[in-house]
């Protein structure tokens, strides 16, 4: 017996397809179908020079690159790729760092005012961030932080990952921390080389979920940059739209260059971004 | 442990407390700065001296920000920012100093400026359409650029006075022109039985119907009401608007589009959707021209020098499609224009680049590679030769400008969203106007 | 140093990073939001204390009250749709296809996910066009009238809504499927031998150990509904008329388009009032529940 038949569902294995089991078939199918067509067709498109959004294959050269090279030279696209890349490593990195050490201060320390203080935290997580939007952009514009990448790095870090990774840390047993205690490791090191290991998995979840949400952001970047050396990817498409509107090769030849990066990702990556995020929602 | 997490709040409380009120203290700070910086300036110019400031350190190499939109199109041969450099670098050479041109897109132009201009990466000098210029004059922005120049200066610049706004020279009009008028495919039009491009409301209408019978799959007439941007609204409402004779404020900036002029021209636009004229695709189409260029739409409304763009269709055009106004009827012309922004360290520098920028020599140069525009000096010689040649000396008394009063973008944001949902059915003609007015009455102003 | 108080300034220092980010960042903001909406400010003149009447004039607005209507309905037709697909989808996985099709399958219904709305946006923009799109041209196959889908004033914001659900579905599944699999297996084996049918475990095991997930992903799809901008700025800009236009929109365009800060504030405190309120009877209804078992 393997593994895999300890789980629910080893159970049904052997009953017979029904009707209606059938027809689950064909709408996962169908909508696996919906869900990856558009990107299908995007690529297709970025390859064509056309101005109607009728897709003819005939129209279709695949060693025509000239949209990507448009999107790339006069659009700027390589700068805001690399504005992307860079930010979104640097929030992930950035928000594990600290979500942990808060995680494991809440978690393996004691000192007054903590669960107030974690209540707090809480409640921050209600607040849409939207609503905070204009005195943030205010605090920037006078700290003279706008158009910088700290001003589009530091709006990632928030309480959710704090309270991911305290659920997580509930986990690891304080006999061991006092362990390490006793052998005379200092702290730090303690959080260092006896802690991290231990959440891994949860740092993982929350890699992927903050790459999520950092790729994707797109308000933040669109108020807080007005240099375009400074635009996110998500804030390049969006501009490419007016300026474009039909021009859908483009449009779509710009889509695909947001669209790749996280997609090779996810290929690479994938059990870890299924997984991460199924934690994410199971401990957050 | 009390103790301890009493001091913990109250700790936690003053801090917020203070970043509090440094965060307003030092955002309204700038401002009040730059309002005194204008008050200074205007007394300046009443004594009538020239140069108000000095050039700040003209040893180092100064700098200078300069924003500007974007006019190539896709298929051009050259992208802006590539122009704009070419054409600086002798200016940087000359003057010793560094301009870093900033392409700022179309779209989100209005929030780009805002907050640009409010921190310290915005322009030293930069480009506005009318519609935006009544706030940043209104809060001491923007600098009276007259002092900077010489008479015959100003006498050499064909629309100087365009830019006198709200009693100072607030602009120097770079792009004038570019009206918008009715093309028509004339191979389209023929094929219904039509010869001549229409120039009344009336002869617009019956084309309209007869393309429609002729040719069921051609779009008669085409407006992008799909766009997101109120922009639209020069191409597909004003002309029809000042058609009818309308104004759209009294020279007490009152809003006075809730007019009959104002009802007789949205009542006919009502009326070309309703007999489909104006198709229902209309409402999401965002791209007028490429419907024209792929033949879908048979008559558009457009700038001037986007029609010279289209090439492969046999088309014509109407200067003026009269309305009820008669010979008084009107189409949209741009006026918009350099300004220098009070914040600009070295404005004697900031004052040359415009000089620089609106010369004939790269002036002409722009309308050659760029964009093909009316000329703005009396010294640049650069005449295109298209079918646009002498529509300005013919037809200069029946363009427009839009004019400038308080949160104009706001009025037209409402006003095109009205009319958006009118021809959507969703409104009557004298709803929208009737509403735009009071919202703009109650909640803009 | 006692050991405690070693222990306490320990652990203030791992929490201090963060601290200082989320006073900075959420905490001090809020109280400024609360402040700016109480007065009169453009960003370029020192705010003015104008009292309540941005709120009521927030009340008297046309655009916003219209924004409101589309972020509720925008949100009545997401959350559930999406929770319901969700769960379907995860079911359907657990119980019949636990392989390698499974797999793939759930691997490709995660691929919205991971594009930017913004990218999502641009791509379904141009399905969605009324001439020649390809929605309209697979609808004419089968004798469909062309439907103006982002022209038209009712189906608008139902595009919107579809792009939405088609983006979330995936996300919503991985966590379902995950709360499934972690179900025990002899609570299925029990009912098993006792006659319970598949839709009967389903709706007496599955579902209510399923509660605290279903919470999560309510809880999650209506703030993120609430939060709505990204997809409705790129497809239709707030159009046509005031069809598509949602609340963060209203709070961005005054912002930043009309310069009206003040106002704009006031709006936010109205969003956070709301998601609050929202989120109260929505535990309300949780726990009501769960006191029923």
């Amino acid at each position: 017996m393997n593994s895999q038949d300890l789980r629910y569902g080893a159970l049904h294995k052997k009953r017979k397809w029904t009707v209606v089991s059938m027809f689950g078939m064909a709408l996962a199918i169908l909508f696996a179908v919906i869900c990856i067509a558009p990107f299908i067709y995007m690529m297709l498109m970025s390859f064509t020079q056309s101005t109607t959004a009728m897709f003819r294959l005939n129209e279709i050269h695949f060693q025509d690159l000239s949209n990507y090279q448009y999107v790339f030279h006069n659009n700027g696209f390589f700068r805001s790729l690399l504005n992307s890349i860079l930010v979104t490593g640097c929030s992930c990195f950035f928000n594990c760092v600290i979500a942990s050490m808060a995680a494991y201060g809440f978690e393996k320390k004691e000192f007054p005012g903590k669960e107030k203080l974690y209540q707090l935290y809480l409640a921050t997580m209600m607040i849409p961030g939207q609503v905070t939007m204009i005195p943030i952009f205010l605090i920037m514009k006078s700290m003279h932080l706008l158009n910088t990448y700290f001003a589009l790095i530091v709006l990632i870090l928030n309480a959710f990952g704090v309270i991911l990774i305290r659920q997580f840390m509930k986990g690891v047993p304080d006999d061991l921390l006092e362990a390490a205690q006793v052998d005379g490791c200092p702290e730090f090191q303690i959080y260092l080389k006896v802690v991290l290991p231990l959440i891994r998995p949860v740092l993982v979840s929350l890699v992927i979920f903050t790459f999520v949400t950092s790729w994707n952001d797109f308000m933040w970047p669109l108020i807080s940059t007005s240099k375009s050396s400074m635009y996110t990817l998500t804030v390049a498409l969006s501009l490419l739209k007016t300026q474009y509107a039909t021009n859908y090769g483009l449009l779509m030849a710009g889509s695909a260059v947001s669209f790749v990066f996280p997609f090779v990702l996810y290929i690479f990556l994938q059990k870890q971004f299924v997984e991460g995020i199924a934690l994410s929602g199971i401990k957050g | 442990m009390k103790k301890f997490s009493k001091c913990l709040t109250l700790g936690l409380a003053a801090m917020m407390g203070g970043s509090l009120l440094a965060g307003c203290g030092s955002s309204s700070a700038p401002a009040s700065s730059s309002a005194a910086d204008s008050a200074a300036s205007s007394t300046e110019q009443s004594a009538g001296t020239t140069a108000a400031d000095s050039p700040a350190a003209s040893g180092d190499a100064a700098k200078l920000t300069l924003w500007l939109p974007p006019f190539a199109g896709t298929d051009g041969d050259i992208t802006d920012l590539d122009f704009w450099t070419e054409k600086l670098k002798p200016f940087e050479e000359e003057n010793n100093c560094t301009v870093s041109v900033e392409i700022t897109p179309w779209d989100g132009y209005e929030e780009k400026y805002l907050t640009g201009s409010t921190s310290d990466d915005g322009p030293d000098v930069g480009y506005l359409y009318m519609e935006m210029f009544y706030d940043y004059i209104n809060n001491g922005l923007l600098t009276d650029i007259d002092s900077y120049f010489t008479d015959e200066e100003k006498k050499n610049y064909t629309y100087y006075n365009l830019g006198s706004i709200l009693g100072g020279q607030y602009g120097l009009p770079i792009v004038v022109g570019n009206p918008r008028v009715l093309i028509c495919n004339m191979d389209l039009l023929k094929q219904a039985g039509v010869e001549k491009v229409p120039s009344t409301w009336d002869e617009l209408e019956s084309t309209g119907l007869a393309l429609k019978k002729a040719l069921p799959d051609v779009a008669p007439l085409m407006q992008d009401w799909g766009n997101p941007h109120y922009g639209s609204l020069n191409e597909i409402y004003w002309p029809f608007f000042w058609g009818a004779g309308g104004e759209i404020v009294d020279a007490d900036g009152n809003l006075t589009i809730d007019t009959d002029a104002g009802k007789t021209a949205t009542e006919y636009l009502k009326k070309l959707k309703d007999e489909g004229v104006i198709p229902d695709s209309a409402t999401s189409n965002d791209d007028t021209i490429t419907s024209f260029k792929n033949g879908e739409a048979a008559m558009i409304y457009v700038a001037t020098s986007n029609a010279l763009k289209i090439t492969d269709v046999n088309w014509d055009y109407a200067p003026i499609v009269q309305g009820p106004a008669g010979d008084q009827s009107k189409t949209f012309v741009a006026a918009d224009s350099l300004v220098m922004f009070n914040k600009c360290k070295n404005k004697d520098l900031a004052a040359k680049l415009m000089k620089y920028l609106t010369s004939a020599e790269v002036m002409s140069d722009f309308h050659k590679r760029v964009s093909q525009q009316p000329a703005i000096t009396a010294d640049d010689t650069y005449v295109s030769e298209d079918k646009f040649t002498n529509l300005f000396a013919d037809y200069s008394d029946h363009f427009q400008t839009l004019p400038v009063f308080a949160n104009a973008a706001g009025m037209y944001d409402t006003l095109f969203k009205n009319l958006q949902s009118m021809m959507l059915g969703d409104m009557q003609p004298d709803e929208v106007l009737s509403e735009t007015t009071d919202y703009y009455n109650n909640n803009l102003k | 140093m006692t050991r405690k108080k070693r222990q306490a300034v320990q652990g203030f220092l791992y929490i201090l990073p963060s601290f200082v980010l989320l006073a900075f960042f959420a905490v001090v903001p809020i109280f400024m939001t609360g402040y700016f909406s109480l007065t009169d400010y453009n960003m370029m003149k020192a705010p003015s204390f104008v009292g309540l009447q941005n709120y009521a004039k927030v009340f008297r607005d046309s655009y916003m009250k219209a924004a409101a209507m589309n972020t509720l309905i925008y949100t009545v037709v997401t959350v559930p749709v999406q929770t319901i697909c969700a769960l379907g989808f995860a079911a359907f996985f657990a119980v019949k296809l636990q392989n390698h099709a499974g797999g793939f399958l759930r691997s490709v219904m995660f691929i919205p996910v991971i594009a930017s709305a913004i990218t999502a946006a641009t791509i379904w923009r141009i399905i969605f066009a009324t001439d020649g799109g390809v929605l309209n041209s697979i609808l004419g196959v089968f004798g469909a009238p062309k439907v103006n889908w982002l022209g038209g004033t009712s189906t608008a914001l139902i595009s919107i809504c579809i792009v939405a659900i088609w983006k979330n579905i995936g996300y919503f599944m991985v966590i379902y499927y995950a709360g499934i699999m972690a179900i025990p297996k002899e609570l299925y084996e029990a009912a098993t031998i006792d006659g319970a049918t598949i839709m009967q475990q389903f709706s007496m095991i599955t579902l209510p150990l399923l509660k605290p997930i279903t919470y999560l992903v309510v809880t999650l799809g209506i703030i993120w509904s609430f939060q709505v901008f990204d997809l409705s700025y790129q497809m239709t800009g707030g159009g046509p008329g005031k069809a598509t236009v949602t609340l963060v929109m209203g709070i961005y365009n005054t912002a930043f388009k009309q310069h009206k800060m003040g106002y704009a504030c006031s709006i936010a405190i109205l969003l956070l009032l709301l998601v609050l309120v929202v989120n109260f009877i929505e535990n309300l209804f949780f726990r009501e529940k769960r006191g029923q078992k």
